[in-house]
């Protein structure tokens, strides 16, 4: 399966999600991260610590890429219109992280339109999902269900140990940590929705 | 580079793609040829108690003969409906 993480703002926890999808993936068979990513996170991630899975930037991919099961692509915050287009078309599934503010939720919008051309199976991410008593992040899901757009069941927390983990260079399942259960528990049952 | 190439992720897609090509073509190369019973409309399983010993034997005597114990049990079952179906005509 191909996914592919995308958004066009950045700092909305994409890589963090490429990162915790592929770890997910490779408990089922062997997964490929490609961190298409100029700023080299996830390779920086896996420089910092270790990774479960497989991460490479999109050249070595070419010749890895028939050797895995699962490839997770993490691209650019804003891919240009000719990247979204081979990514959108190219890709099984992909997922658009998206926090639940207002500036984000426009550039996801504006993605949205744009994919509408493409014929894409894509999904919505929450991300950075402020905790109780906050209510912007059901609020947000509302929004985007009355809007008709597929979102994600599973929405990713704000929780500090996501900063821990890429601090450590591990994935936030391997962190020791009280919340990394839950932190981690996000992430699965994204992954779970993906292979349904 | 080919022309129509025009962003940097597109040979990778094309080469996931054509790994994703290989995987589609397996699966028609090896269905079954033959349905099992499980999945034949045509068969019911049932649950029946045999003492122990008669069917370690029973188990044991299929795989010397290399038949399925279904086969045997509805052989047996056949041949003793007929035989109740003679016995009653004698009555007759």
């Amino acid at each position: 399966m191909i996914i592919t993480v995308a958004a066009f703002k950045g700092g909305v926890g994409k890589s963090t999600t490429a990162l915790h999808l592929a770890t997910y993936l490779q408990n089922k068979a062997d997964t490929l991260l490609i961190d298409g990513d100029l700023n080299r996170s996830a390779l920086d991630w896996s420089n910092r610590g270790c990774l479960p899975f497989k991460v490479a930037d999109e050249k070595d991919g070419v010749s890895l890429a028939t050797l895995y099961e699962h490839i997770v692509i993490d691209t650019p915050a804003r891919p240009d219109t000719n990247e979204l287009k081979t990514i959108a078309k190219g890709c099984d599934l992909l997922v658009i992280p998206t926090t639940p503010d207002a500036i984000a939720l426009a550039a996801t919008l504006q993605m949205v339109n744009l994919l509408k051309q493409f014929k894409t199976n894509y999904r919505i991410l929450l991300t950075l999902i402020p905790p109780n008593p906050n209510k912007a992040g059901e609020e947000a899901r509302t929004s985007l269900e009355q809007a008709g757009i597929p979102i994600f069941k599973s929405g990713i927390r704000r929780l500090a140990v996501f900063q821990r983990a890429a601090l450590e260079g591990v994935p936030v399942n391997v962190v020791k940590d009280s919340y990394a259960k839950i932190a981690w528990r996000c992430y699965a049952e994204a992954g779970k929705e993906i292979l349904r | 580079m080919n022309k129509k190439k025009t962003s940097r992720f597109d040979d990778l897609i094309d080469a996931a793609r054509s790994r994703q090509q290989r995987d589609k073509l397996q699966p028609t190369e090896d269905q079954p040829i033959s349905q099992s019973k499980s999945t034949d409309p045509a068969y019911i399983r049932t649950t029946i108690y045999l003492p122990k010993q008669l069917h370690r034997q029973l188990k044991a005597a299929a795989i010397s003969q290399e038949r399925q114990m279904s086969d045997i049990v509805a052989e047996l079952i056949e041949q003793w409906l007929v035989a109740g179906q003679q016995s009653k005509e004698k009555i007759d």
